[in-house]
């Protein structure tokens, strides 16, 4: 029955002798492991090829959805993780195989006359294939790819007289934006592979004619391609997915994955969603492209356009004179020793690169907060609150935890230091900023039990962390807590903690053993607030809802909360916080009416604000999440 | 191969057999290596399957005093979060309903304004006071039934929706939102 199918289908196509044909081509001397890299590249592009079109339905290329939808891809599809993993490291082996696939068959003589047609035709398929390198780099619209394509474009305005032409055309504007990614995606997922695949045709058919170089000829009978030289092909085919695999699971092996609940910390990295006002100084391209990096570090000035295009482009002239300068004497052997020096050379520049940022503290230091950027914003994106229509690049931009700690180091620490104090645990994700000469308080958990404790203690409240290197260090307030707190006739040790609660609930920073025991923690709170309302103890000086006898000193109501933090750096010399016994603390935000003439906008306060509070979204366990790609 | 012809018949049979072996694992080896690229984008393509539609509940859709109770239907647009794909959009129009309000009476007829037949956007027509689907002329009587049920190409009435009657008595129009799979004569929720 199925036998008459097939002779009725052969009947009308043909397709046997073709087949035959195709498969029972002779080897002379036998199947080799050495023939194998061409049929390897032929499947690698297969894999590329599936596995990019079904990436392709659910890919979108706008500067708005790029990053969000790769991140969907990754961590919200099943299976998107190992999809995106296949296609990200074949194409990494694929540059491997192109190079050994170009090594052997120079080594084998297989690119002279008469085949040197084809091996122009191979050249040119592996100008395509880094062309598709280097156009899918820029697809996930993350820092990484954003600003090492940036590079590659901004290059090729270097070309002479149609440079900046070039480039446009490149970029689809004067800009990277929307038409770079329509444009980028068009030549990834359309023309190039279209070119590769009608000149990978005609790269095998010439093949093909000519036949494959045998080595060892007469050494062993010959066999024919189906099934000897298909099983070796297979083999090593399933090996390379091996690999590619084995670099997907990396995290298995490296316990990255310890704790982490999914399987989506697995497969190709993504970086933080591109923002050209957020400097990315761990910008490097993929590590095939190292080289010319490297060597465009060493040529600096004129020379760059010489490193960036006359290098690349003679490496280009001689591989394609190959087939001519062989018919030479020794030709062969001077081709081989050029390739050997040209490969020699790559790999030299490939470790120069890579040793010089290995003992770069600052390149190693920008790695770091690129992979802390890269798993916040994932992070955000997948909190509840999800991606704004505006794009995951608004999460990092209005993140505190982000922002906040950027903001305090361009404004705050003229005077103020953010660190913790000897011996005091450092808070999970805040970051230690040190003044250079502090010339006021350090905020370092301002208004937690911590910061309170030490506020109410003797020793240190003259103290550098305190009001020590302000006009304050001889005020009231250290007065008061020398001399008279210090008296246990007028103040127990439970009334100052009564007095600590009353705060601590003002700031809405409850401590964590109130957690267990909040009906006891309220009773204090509320003792508190009735000794702070006292006019003979805290009232005397400061504010405190309702009662006011003295606003000398800054209210009280709400304290360290973030409405009064928020309203605090606005005007610290309002009359509700130092009045005109402010120190030297600007008001950031004086002019509600006119929010231009201030230094900080509201968004930026509430910021800081939210900020040394610890007020910011900390999801799901981010352990294992991959950033960063080998 | 070509070679075995000319060897003694035991010595054949044994290549053939080895011949065999080495296609079968080649045939194998070839799969499988295809199989993983296919493998990991079909079990990809196949992740809206898993994707469950959330249950969105009761929206406030309208005041009471925009809706007349003249019997005529209007349409209203449904507000409400949604999470497309990746983006989460507030309060971002899902889809539309007619409401009608009796006349004399506070009872109120939501109904979800895609046909049941195809999902064309049916409009309502005052003059002939019956909803018509542009797409294949279904039309429906005010009460949401089918003018003709025998020649309509609609299997079913206009979808009615769930009226939240407690918010009604205060004067609010809250519906329970839903879309239905088309082209069936029972409804099945989407």
């Amino acid at each position: 029955m199925i036998k008459q199918l097939l002779n009725w289908f052969d009947d009308r196509t043909g397709y046997r002798s073709v087949a035959r044909k195709l498969l029972d081509e002779s080897i002379p001397g036998g199947a080799r492991w050495r023939y194998v890299w061409g049929s390897a590249l032929v499947y690698c592009f297969v894999v590329q090829a599936v596995s990019g079109i079904f990436l392709w339905m659910f890919y979108s290329p706008s500067a708005r959805s790029a990053w969000e939808s790769v991140f969907f891809i990754q961590f919200e599809v099943d299976g998107g993780w190992l999809l995106r993993g296949i296609h990200h490291f074949t194409a990494q082996a694929m540059i491997v195989l192109l190079a050994i696939h170009l090594l052997q068959v120079v080594l084998d003589r297989a690119y002279r006359a008469p085949r040197e047609l084809n091996f122009w035709l191979g050249l040119v398929l592996l100008q395509i294939v880094l062309l598709l390198a280097l156009t899918g780099y820029l697809l996930p619209w993350d820092q990484k790819g954003y600003w090492a394509t940036n590079v590659a474009t901004n290059l090729m305005s270097l070309v002479p007289f149609v440079g900046d032409d070039l480039q446009r055309l490149a970029v689809g504007g004067p800009s990277y934006g929307h038409a770079t990614l329509t444009r980028f995606f068009a030549l990834h997922a359309g023309l190039l592979p279209a070119t590769l695949i009608a000149v990978l045709v005609l790269h095998v058919a010439l093949f093909r004619r000519h036949g494959i170089t045998a080595v060892g000829e007469g050494r062993r009978p010959a066999q024919t391609f189906w099934p000897h030289q298909v099983l070796k092909d297979g083999l090593v085919c399933l090996t390379v997915m091996g690999v590619v695999l084995l670099l997907l699971f990396r995290g298995l092996f490296t316990g990255a994955l310890e704790g982490a609940a999914s399987g989506a910390c697995l497969g190709a990295g993504l970086g933080a969603p591109a923002d050209p006002a957020v400097p990315y100084a761990a910008a490097r391209p993929e590590w095939y492209f190292l080289a010319l990096f490297q060597l465009l570090k060493y040529l600096e000035g004129r020379l760059e356009l010489f490193g960036a295009i006359a290098v690349p482009g003679l490496v280009s002239a001689v591989l394609f004179l190959m087939p001519l300068t062989a018919r030479w004497r020794c030709g062969h052997g001077f081709n081989l020793v050029l390739l050997l020096a040209i490969c020699g050379g790559v790999v030299f520049l490939t470790i120069a690169a890579i040793v010089e940022d290995s003992h770069n503290p600052l390149h190693q230091q920008a790695v770091r907060q690129a992979e802390t950027d890269a798993r916040r914003a994932i992070q955000l994106a997948r909190a509840p609150a999800g991606i704004p229509p505006s794009g995951a690049v608004a999460l990092l931009r209005g993140d505190a935890k982000t922002q906040g700690s950027i903001l305090f180091g361009r404004y705050c620490v003229t005077c103020h230091s953010h660190s913790p104090a000897e011996g005091q645990a450092e808070r999970n994700g805040w970051t230690a900023i040190e003044a250079r000469s502090p010339s006021a308080s350090n905020l370092y958990g301002f208004g937690t039990q911590a910061w309170i404790a030490g506020l109410f203690d003797p020793a240190q409240i003259a103290g550098p962390r305190y009001f020590g290197h302000t006009s304050h260090h001889e005020g009231d307030m250290p007065a008061f807590v020398q001399d008279v707190l210090t008296d246990r006739e007028e103040w127990s040790v439970e009334q100052i903690e009564q007095v600590t609660a009353a705060l601590l609930e003002a700031a809405d920073h409850r401590p964590a053993a109130a957690e267990n025991n909040g009906g006891r923690f309220r009773a204090m709170a509320a003792q508190g607030r009735n000794l702070i309302s006292d006019l003979d103890r805290c009232a005397g000086c400061h504010k405190f809802h309702t009662v006011e006898e003295n606003d000398f000193g800054p209210d009280l109501t709400g304290y360290a909360s973030r409405e009064w933090m928020i309203a605090f750096i606005s005007n610290p010399g309002d009359a509700r916080f130092y009045g005109e016994h402010n120190d030297r603390m600007p008001a950031f935000a004086k002019e509600p009416d006119t929010p231009r003439d201030d230094i900080l906008s509201p968004d930026e306060i509430a910021q800081i604000a939210d900020w040394i509070r610890g007020d910011w979204y900390e999801g799901d366990d981010m352990r294992g999440i991959s950033t960063r790609s080998p | 191969m070509n070679r075995s012809r000319h060897q003694p018949s035991d010595a054949r049979s044994a290549h053939d057999r080895r011949g065999f072996f080495t296609r079968l694992f080649a045939g194998l080896v070839g799969c499988l290596a295809g199989l993983v690229p296919a493998g990991a984008g079909v079990w990809a393509f196949l992740d809206p399957l898993e994707r469950k539609t959330g249950e969105i509940g009761f929206l406030r859709v309208a005041s009471i005093d925009s809706l007349p109770d003249d019997g005529i239907a209007r349409r209203f647009p449904v507000v409400a979060d949604r999470t497309d794909s990746w983006n989460r959009y507030l309060n971002e129009p899902i889809g539309a309903v007619y409401l009608r309000r009796l006349e004399g009476g506070s009872e109120v007829q939501a109904f979800n304004a895609i046909c049941p037949h195809a999902g064309c956007f049916v409009g309502f027509n005052i003059e002939q006071n019956e909803f018509q689907c542009p797409c294949h002329n279904s039309t429906f009587q005010p009460d949401g039934v089918r003018v003709s049920p025998e020649q309509s190409p609609s299997p079913r009435d206009l979808d009615r929706l769930r009226v939240d009657l407690p918010k009604l008595a205060q004067g609010e129009v809250w519906i329970e939102f839903k879309n239905f799979e088309t082209g069936t004569a029972t409804r099945r929720p989407r």
